[in-house]
């Protein structure tokens, strides 16, 4: 009986009639899972947001105003579409803390299913491209989040992207901040011109403004990619 | 991290040692057999299946399952071949070829389990050679009967004097395939015993000594109480089932409560659960008591109740939980049920044909997959038991429908009430009069008469509910692909009840059921096709005309034998009887709802003996007789028994007809009341399937020439062929007459008067007209459509 990756209960693996034939494996209990959004259903095309969670003002179609505002932008473009996996609220915000800031790298082998699922069924065949940390925060860190979350897929990844600047963290940032243009803080790592012309998805932990997996999606356009999409544990 | 591009798979970690990764590997690969054990029993299950009887359809969907398996989980889809290939192996191991040879005649052996019932004694019989055999015997008188009764023990050692006979194959469509069962117990010969010459009491090992405790334990019950109460609590305590009325045995299996009399998981968990308090109370260590009931007490409980499947099931499952805290480990009961399903496919693979297993395993797992789900939705102990019985009702309704070709919609009911009633009163009652009364023989009368005072109106009431058949459901054996189809709706089923929330998954189950039954319904009035059936009653007749589109059901005859006079001792407890053992079941697998119209013919034994078995298990609508017909007493009773339960008497004459369309009947004989009574057999003509057809009872050539004389013109397709093939019977001018295309005799193999006649023989063969023979290819089955006639099959070569 394993213990909950959360809240260290120990627990049953729940076993119902539909999981029979794919009895999965989740690393959380029940208790805890409850607590998670999964976004499954009624989401913005584009960033892939719960479109039922949002004021209907700010919905044109099935994309959300952040995305159609986006359009507009000369970055907006270069990123085809994002998907998550779970709403980013109480719980989640607090699972992210714990794995990001206290160095819980296991605690994300719990999504290991959901995350999986979630790549195959929309990002097939896409090199993985974690995004990447300054050398100065992954020496404080002592692991790329976004590399972790990469590694999990169980499929090769690209380690295309360095950030030779060391920023302000993002979550310390205002919305405005963040979404102020500034130089794209990515660049293309030495050797990347081997995956000219092949498909990426961008793996990251949260979406929130979106600006993030954009700069990234705009650092990799050089190569000619022939999609670029980006998915993430949080939206 | 700002060296030249990575591309790299990372999903061992890399700076491990081989040795170590392959430790990974290793412990890997055993979470996920723990976590997915039910998967890698199914492979199991399946690889003893194909080993046994190979189908090329099982083959390619097992193939295409571990296809996809491995796709998403590639440790998993390892795991599962290699149980898949191991089983396989062991069962082909252990499945050996007999090394005994018939020439024998004497033989010495190990009884395992006399089982004594009127005069007849049978055993397993493990001979010298290591090979067991099923020793069958017939005891000469009462006191060689009481002698046995008194001394034969499991493990005595007897030298027995008789012949090795291969067990007699099936020569009815649907009947208990004998020799298959023999063959999963790896037993290959019958040793038919003319005497047992002496036999000692053997030095018992440990396993014996327990089992004859159980045979005490089963006697001692049945000398001390009542003969209806006897049955039940041998059944409940020591999992023996011969001594209970054979009535009350089958209402228990119509209704779908048969699973309250083996002893399974709820027994042994009340029971093991009451010791264990004991010896937590008596001062013992939590480790000891576990270590003890695990190793000690759960097997030779298993063993005390006869080591069936269920018993060792539940026992291995509390095994296993009970000692997983000492190892340091809590397996979860699907991960129990699992090793233990695999444990016993690997120590007997035969074990995956008996049915006590596969309900037992099925029934165990519905429930442990949505017990979660339950407790979640509901709180009370009745609603809870109410949509957990029906769950396992529902799921194992495709099985129930292919071994007992229908199932009680009452049974959802009656089990709220009598699970709770069996399991925590009758139970710890029985067990209490079992235990205690040896010990305090004050204790008994009490017992006893609380006991009376509660099993009597219980089971008059389930006996009362069979015989009236309310409710009740005929499936008949679902074919290949209407049982795939079955299984498929059934799942889909379980899983929308897990998704409905609300009243309505509350009567999901039932609702389930009664869909099901309403597809059974409906796919016998879509059949476009019909069969007349030859069965096999030995010597004698019945013949079964199914009507497409369920526009009728008529038997002709019952067949039947010869009563014997038996004295009380020789009498079975429950006697083999044709109408009922042959024809209604049959009829039942067929999906035979009721007879429309049962024609005797005549009143000889080898036509109408079976209708006493008949009557009660199949409803039947309208009996037919000739108008000369004269029923001695017996026959009488009969009648007045099947009138009780609302049949219809119809006497008949010549000219009377039925039927419409391309389905008509007419009666053309007798006329009178002739000498003999062979000679006033009812003469059936059919028209069927765009043919003629003529059922001629035993009519003697007298007759058949004047029935010819009467009907010019009467010509036939389709002859059942008179009297068996007797030679009082077709005279050479009657079959010119009518010139059949095909005759069909129904007659017994080996019988004592030797039709059929090889006179009559010849008179076919010299016309050429093509003869089929019940004794040498089984029972016989025409399929006809609305036009023509579709196909012929036999029961052995449809095996």
């Amino acid at each position: 009986m394993p213990n909950c990756l959360w809240c260290g209960a120990r627990y049953e693996e729940a076993i119902r009639w539909t999981r029979l034939l794919a009895h999965g494996r989740s690393g959380f209990c029940a208790r805890c899972l409850e607590k998670l959004e999964p976004l499954t259903e009624d989401l913005c095309e584009v960033c892939g947001r719960d479109l039922a969670a949002l004021d209907p003002r700010y919905v044109k179609g099935n994309v959300c105003g952040d995305c159609t505002a986006w359009e507009a932008d000369p970055l907006g473009g270069v990123l085809k579409m994002n998907r998550s996996l779970y709403v980013y609220n109480g719980l989640m915000r607090d699972i992210m803390a714990r794995f990001k800031f206290k160095g819980d790298a296991v605690l994300i082998e719990g999504f290991l299913d959901g995350w999986r699922k979630l790549y195959r069924q929309h990002f097939k065949g896409l090199v993985p491209v974690p995004v990447p940390l300054s050398a100065e925060r992954l020496a404080t860190r002592f692991f790329n989040q976004s590399e972790r979350l990469a590694e999990l897929l169980g499929v090769p990844y690209g380690d295309l992207l360095r950030r030779p600047r060391h920023g302000e963290k993002q979550s310390k940032k205002t919305r405005r901040e963040r979404l102020a243009r500034r130089d794209n803080p990515f660049v293309l790592a030495p050797g990347a011109e081997r995956f000219r012309g092949q498909g990426f998805v961008i793996i990251d932990d949260v979406y929130t403004t979106g600006a993030t997996v954009r700069f990234a999606a705009a650092a990799l356009a050089p190569l000619r990619p022939a999609r670029i999409c980006s998915m993430t544990l949080a939206r | 991290m700002n060296g030249p591009v990575s591309f790299t798979r990372k999903v061992l970690d890399p700076g491990l040692s081989h040795g170590r990764r392959m430790v990974e590997a290793v412990r890997k690969a055993f979470r996920e057999g723990r976590r997915n054990g039910h998967l890698l029993a199914a492979a199991a299950a399946i690889a003893v299946w194909q080993r046994s009887d190979p189908s090329g359809v099982v083959l390619l969907l097992t193939a295409i399952g571990f296809m996809t398996l491995f796709i998403y989980k590639r440790t998993l889809a390892v795991c599962t071949l290699l149980i898949f290939v191991g089983m396989w192996a062991n069962a082909a191991l252990r499945d050996r070829p007999t090394a005994l040879t018939p020439a024998d005649t004497v033989w010495t052996g190990t009884v395992a389990w006399p089982e004594i019932d009127g005069d007849r004694l049978k055993t397993d019989f493990r001979t010298a050679q290591n090979e067991t055999v099923r020793l069958v015997y017939t005891m000469k008188s009462e006191e060689e009967k009481r002698f046995f009764q008194q001394t034969l023990k499991p493990g005595a050692v007897c030298l027995v004097n008789g012949s090795l006979e291969r067990p007699q194959a099936t020569t009815n469509f649907y009947a208990f395939d004998y020799p298959a069962y023999l063959k999963h117990k790896g037993i290959h010969w019958v040793l038919n015993a003319e005497s047992i010459l002496r036999c000692r009491s053997g030095r018992p090992g440990l396993i014996d000594r327990i089992k004859r405790l159980r045979q005490a334990g089963v006697s001692a019950t049945e000398r001390e109480l009542p003969e209806p109460l006897a049955g039940l609590v041998n059944a409940l305590v020591y999992g023996d089932r011969s001594a209970m009325d054979p009535n009350v045995l089958t209402a228990y299996q119509n209704l779908g409560l048969v699973h309250l009399l083996a002893v399974s998981g709820l027994h042994v968990s009340l029971i093991a659960g009451a010791v264990y308090y004991l010896l937590l109370r008596a001062g013992f260590l939590k480790e000891h008591v576990r270590l003890f009931m695990a190793l000690v007490l759960l097997p030779a409980y298993a063993i005390l109740t006869g080591l069936s499947p269920s018993v060792c099931r539940a026992a291995l499952m509390l095994g296993f939980q009970l000692l997983a805290p000492l190892l340091k480990s809590k397996p979860s009961p699907l991960a129990a049920l699992a090793f233990s399903a695999l444990l016993q496919l690997f120590l007997s693979p035969g074990v995956l044909f008996d049915i006590g297993f596969e309900l037992s395993y099925l029934v165990t797992l519905a429930i442990i997959v949505s017990a979660p789900t339950i407790s979640r939705r509901h709180a009370n102990f009745l609603v809870r038991t109410f949509v957990m019985t029906g769950i396992a009702q529902l799921a194992t309704l495709p099985l129930i429908a292919f071994y007992f070709y229908g199932f009680s919609l009452l049974g959802f009911f009656l089990n709220v009430f009598y699970i709770p009633f069996i399991t925590f009163v009758i139970l710890p009652l029985s067990l209490a009069a079992a235990a205690l009364s040896p010990v305090f023989p004050a204790l008994r009368g009490p017992l006893e008469a609380c006991l009376s005072l509660m099993v009597g109106p219980a089971h008059a009431f389930l006996t009362k509910l069979d015989e009236r058949s309310l409710l009740y459901v005929t499936t008949g054996r679902p074919g290949t692909w209407l049982m795939l189809g079955l299984i498929i709706l059934v799942l889909a089923l379980l899983m929308l009840w897990e998704k409905l929330e609300g009243a309505g998954s509350l009567f999901l189950p039932f609702i389930g059921a009664v869909l099901i039954g309403a597809l059974a319904t409906v796919v016998s009035w879509i059949s476009p096709v019909g069969s007349v059936t030859f069965l096999d009653v030995g010597q004698g007749d019945s013949i079964f005309i199914q009507l497409p589109h369920a526009r009728g059901n008529v038997l002709i005859d019952t067949g039947g034998r010869l009563p014997i006079a038996q004295k009380s001792w020789q009498r079975e407890r429950d006697p083999f009887n044709i109408g009922r053992d042959i024809v209604c079941h049959e009829l039942k697998a067929m999906g035979v709802r009721r007879i429309d119209r049962l024609v005797l013919t005549h009143r000889d034994f080898d036509h109408i003996e079976g209708l006493e078995g008949l009557i009660g298990c199949m409803p039947i609508r309208q009996l037919i007789v000739a108008r000369p017909f004269t029923a001695t007493k017996t026959e009488w009773a009969w009648f007045q028994k099947a009138r009780a339960l609302g049949v219809q008497l119809v006497r008949v004459s010549p000219g009377v007809r039925w039927g419409a369309g391309s389905e008509t009947f007419q009666v053309l004989w007798p006329y009178e009341k002739t000498e003999s009574t062979n000679g006033q057999s009812l003469v059936l003509f059919a028209r069927l399937g765009g043919s003629r057809w003529l059922f001629t009872g035993d009519l003697d050539r007298e007759g058949e020439l004047e029935l010819i004389k009467r009907h010019p013109n009467l010509k036939i397709d389709m002859l059942k062929v008179g009297h068996h093939g007797s030679r009082t019977s077709s005279a050479p001018a009657f079959i010119d007459a009518i010139a059949p295309r095909l005759a069909v005799i129904s007659v017994g193999a080996h019988n004592r008067y030797g039709h059929p006649h090889e006179e009559v023989l010849k008179i076919f063969r010299d016309r050429r007209i093509p003869v089929m023979r019940t004794d040498r290819s089984g029972a016989i089955r025409i399929v006809f459509d609305a036009r023509h006639i579709v196909g012929v099959e036999t029961a052995t070569t449809k095996k």
